[in-house]
């Protein structure tokens, strides 16, 4: 009897054989695919991050530029009030609210104190002549000082 | 069937050949654009997206000398139609009719018109502006320019000027200054989205301009603002044209203020009559009157030819080359010594000593003390004044001018003369800008004091105004006089011809405790019954100047009051015949006389007056080296009726002539007229009885 091939086996074997070959390129296009798809993702964020930073400086060059111009209206504004504030106190204005508002009225009569706080000071300028030096200096002053000096006498 | 598909065949490979065709031909064109013809494009589209502007500089600010701002630059809005974009232009005409001060008609011949884009009203107001803002009208849009501010509104705008609506200045130190306060324009290059909004981080180049650069001035607002109000107040009591008020500080030349009635306002300035943006203090002259003797008395003084001392006769007027010149006494001051005269304000004793001085001598006084030439204040059209040429200037002409007549000066001439008198006799240049701060303090362009020259020396300067205090102790100036301090001043009043009209001023020297101040008043072209200086401008003058002493803490002094101190000491003209000049002059000045020399070193042939007569301490004694000189030398004869024969004597020797008497008593008669001058060699008949 012919016993023919036993195809199952034969396949059996070639599956093996087909499997073990399968495996080594699907893990070879697996890995490929892995690489490619971490790839493709990390570009994908790579370019979305760089799109995001691109948007994110437009959009603070833009909030740059609309506060520049804020900035530069405030300054306006500022300048503006400085000016009206130098009109409203200007001597003009505040003579006008001095006679119209606060019945404020010019003087007829002006009079001029002049408060003279440099007095003449009387001070005793005493000899400075070292005493140790000038025996005689000390013998007069002594005879001065008893002489100036008056002592309270009882009635006796 | 074979045929059908070989038609249709031929059909589809003709319409491939057509696209082919047609994009070859639009692969050929998009190579002419993109690389052949590129360049062209790239700049189109470059200028659609980027706009250039420029950067309009800003004016510089303009100080007083206490750091108040007194013009300054703010941004304004202008209004724009674009026509094209207008929907509805009646009713935007009639909405902006009502809001801009411009009729419908032109409003609406503007905003239909073919130009791009036109401008409907210039630097609007905030207020106009939110109006206009708040009505949201189609084609109509706004853009910024600077405005010109002066937020101290009417305060001196005769100094500061204005600006016009392009931002250049029109008067005053605006124009004056313009080069240094208006700076340099600048240019910006933008690139902006098609709605016109700036594109981040888009092609953003600048070229920088030059903002404009501030201007400090000597002008002190406060005093400013006092100067005007004086002559506002003035204005309530006399009936005048307008008024100059100039106080300088002697010492520098610096203006405190410079105030000129009728102000104007500078923010609207075309709301006033040209003639109210006339600076008269600079651009107009006027007849000085009797404040121009204070420069006779000066120049005589340092000429030698008179002294306080010397005797002066007037009897009421004066007769020069038959010219008939009146003291404004008709009676007269009689004898009277220098120093009176300058204290009467005596005409036809200044006139005696005008002509004491040769025309020469006189003439270079007076354009040594500036007057004829500009004084250099860098303000526009600034007048010269007039003083007539030197070849046309005769006996008359120099007679007048010794008392102010003849001649026209400028406020700001007559202050500058006053102040070198002031300043120990030296003439600065008046100093109304400070300083140009370019914003480097290294690069800072400084206005130094000027010295212009020394005219004349101190102690004339000081013996000047030592006369002028008088003045205003105990003569024509008594009302601009002020307790606790020593003012000297001269008072003046000059007639316009043929007509009653005058213009009255006060010239006054204020002592401070560093430096004097010069203060002038003048009311032009005033009326009624109260016109002479010493009525008018003199209490002005005392007005203001109160003000500016309390102002800047001038204390007065109570204890010390000024006398002007007179010499009464008599002393005896020796005889100097035959002795040469140089022993002559020292024996007289060692006597206590001052001494006038006419002609170069020599013997003296002949002396006035003569010897043997007794005269004040300090006189003048002339010497001539040749006596034909002493005999053509003209004396103003003085009335001698009712002086008796010994006073008519001496009176006629101190002036140097010789009388003849007849009878005794009193004179009664003189042959030659009061006020004649004759040769000294004539002699007199005098009657008496």
């Amino acid at each position: 009897m012919y016993q023919g091939q036993d195809y199952g086996n034969i396949a059996s074997q070639n599956n093996y054989l087909n499997e073990s070959s399968y495996n080594f390129t699907n893990v070879k296009k697996q890995a490929f695919t892995i690489i490619y798809i971490f790839m493709l993702v990390f570009i994908s964020i790579s370019i979305l991050l760089y799109i995001s930073q691109v948007l994110n400086i437009n959009h603070s060059s833009s909030k740059l530029l609309q506060l520049e111009e804020k900035l530069e209206s405030i300054k306006a504004k500022n300048e503006r009030l400085e000016v009206e504030l130098a009109g409203r106190t200007s001597l003009t204005e505040v003579e006008k609210i001095a006679k119209n508002k606060l019945n404020m009225v010019e003087a007829e009569k002006k009079e001029t104190l002049v408060y003279n706080n440099q007095f003449k000071r009387e001070e005793k300028f005493m000899a400075d002549i070292p005493k140790e030096k000038f025996f005689l200096a000390q013998i007069y002053d002594k005879i001065v000082e008893e002489v100036i000096t008056v002592q309270a006498e009882s009635l006796e | 069937m074979q045929r059908f598909e070989n038609k249709l065949k031929n059909r589809v490979i003709f319409y491939f050949a057509i696209i082919f065709i047609v994009f070859i031909i639009l692969a050929l064109r998009l190579v002419w654009i993109q690389v052949i013809n590129s360049a062209e494009y790239q700049h189109k589209a470059l200028s659609q997206r980027v706009k250039e502007f420029v950067v309009n500089s800003e004016r510089g600010i303009i100080y007083d000398n206490t750091g108040r701002k007194l013009a300054v630059s703010l941004p304004a809005k202008t209004v724009v139609a674009l026509p094209d974009n207008i929907i509805n232009p009646k009713k935007t005409a009639a909405e902006l009719a009502e809001i801009l001060d411009i009729s419908y008609n032109k409003i609406y011949s503007r905003i239909t018109s073919d130009a791009a884009a036109i401008f409907l009203q210039r630097k609007v107001s905030e207020k106009t502006y939110q109006e206009i803002e708040n009505k949201k009208l189609k084609g109509i849009t706004f853009t910024e320019e600077s405005k010109r501010y002066y937020p101290e509104g009417k305060l001196a705008s005769h100094i500061i000027g204005f600006t016009g609506i392009d931002n250049n200045g029109l008067n005053g130190l605006e124009l004056s200054y313009n080069n240094y306060l208006s700076g340099k324009a600048g240019k910006m290059i933008v690139e902006k989205d098609a709605e016109g909004r700036t594109i981040p981080n888009g092609i953003k180049e600048a070229v920088p301009g030059r903002d404009g650069y501030d201007v400090y001035l000597t002008i002190d607002e406060v005093i400013q603002y006092m100067s005007e109000k004086a002559l506002k107040n003035a204005a309530e009591t006399f009936d005048f044209s307008g008024g100059s008020v100039i106080v300088m500080d002697s010492s520098n030349g610096d203006l405190l203020a410079m105030a000129n009635t009728p102000l104007y306002d500078p923010n609207q300035f075309n709301k006033f009559p040209e003639k109210t943006w006339r600076n008269r203090a600079i651009n107009d002259v006027f007849e000085p009157g009797s404040t121009f003797k204070i420069i006779t008395a000066a120049s005589a003084l340092e000429e030698g030819v008179i002294t306080e001392n010397d005797i002066l006769t007037d009897p009421g007027h004066i007769y020069v080359e038959n010219e008939e010149i009146s003291c404004w006494s008709n009676a007269g001051h009689g004898s009277q010594s220098f120093a009176e005269v300058v204290k009467n304000s005596c005409n036809p004793g200044f006139v005696e000593v005008g002509l004491k001085m040769d025309k020469e001598t006189f003439y270079s006084y007076i354009k040594a003390f500036g007057f004829g030439e500009k004084t250099g204040i860098r303000l526009p059209a600034e007048a010269a004044g007039i003083i007539p040429e030197y070849q046309r200037i005769g006996p008359v002409e120099l007679a007048t001018f010794s008392f102010g007549h003849g001649l026209s000066v400028t406020p700001i001439q007559l202050a500058a003369a006053v102040s070198a008198v002031a300043n120990g006799g030296k003439l600065m240049r008046p100093r109304l800008v400070k300083e140009v701060d370019t914003g480097n303090n290294s690069e800072n362009i400084t206005n130094e004091p000027q010295l212009v020259r020394q005219v004349i020396s101190k102690s004339t300067a000081d013996k000047t105004k030592e006369l002028l205090k008088q003045v205003v102790e105990s003569g024509t100036g008594t009302k601009a006089a002020i307790e606790g301090y020593e003012i000297g001043g001269k008072t003046g009043t000059a007639k316009h011809y043929n007509e009653d009209i005058y213009d009255s001023s006060f010239i006054g020297i204020v002592p401070l405790a560093d430096r004097d101040l010069v203060v002038l008043t003048i009311l032009y072209d005033i009326k009624g019954e109260t016109y002479y200086g010493s009525q008018t401008a003199a209490p002005v003058f005392k007005n203001l100047t109160a003000n500016i002493l309390s102002y800047l803490n001038a204390k007065p002094d109570q204890e010390e009051k000024f006398v002007y101190k007179s010499s009464d000491k008599k002393i005896e003209v020796p005889d100097l015949i035959g002795e040469s000049y140089l022993n002559a002059e020292s024996s007289l000045r060692e006597k206590g006389f001052n001494v006038k020399l006419i002609g170069d070193e020599g013997i003296v042939k002949a002396q006035l007056p003569a010897s043997g007569v007794e005269t004040n301490y300090n006189s003048t004694v002339w010497l001539f080296n040749e006596k034909e000189n002493k005999e053509e030398t003209l004396i103003s004869v003085p009335d001698f009726r009712g002086m008796t024969g010994l006073e008519a004597e001496k009176l006629a020797g101190q002036k140097g002539l010789e009388l003849i008497f007849d009878g005794s008593g009193k004179v009664v008669g003189q042959s030659v007229y009061p006020g004649s001058r004759v040769k000294s060699s004539k002699k007199i008949n005098i009657k008496l009885r």
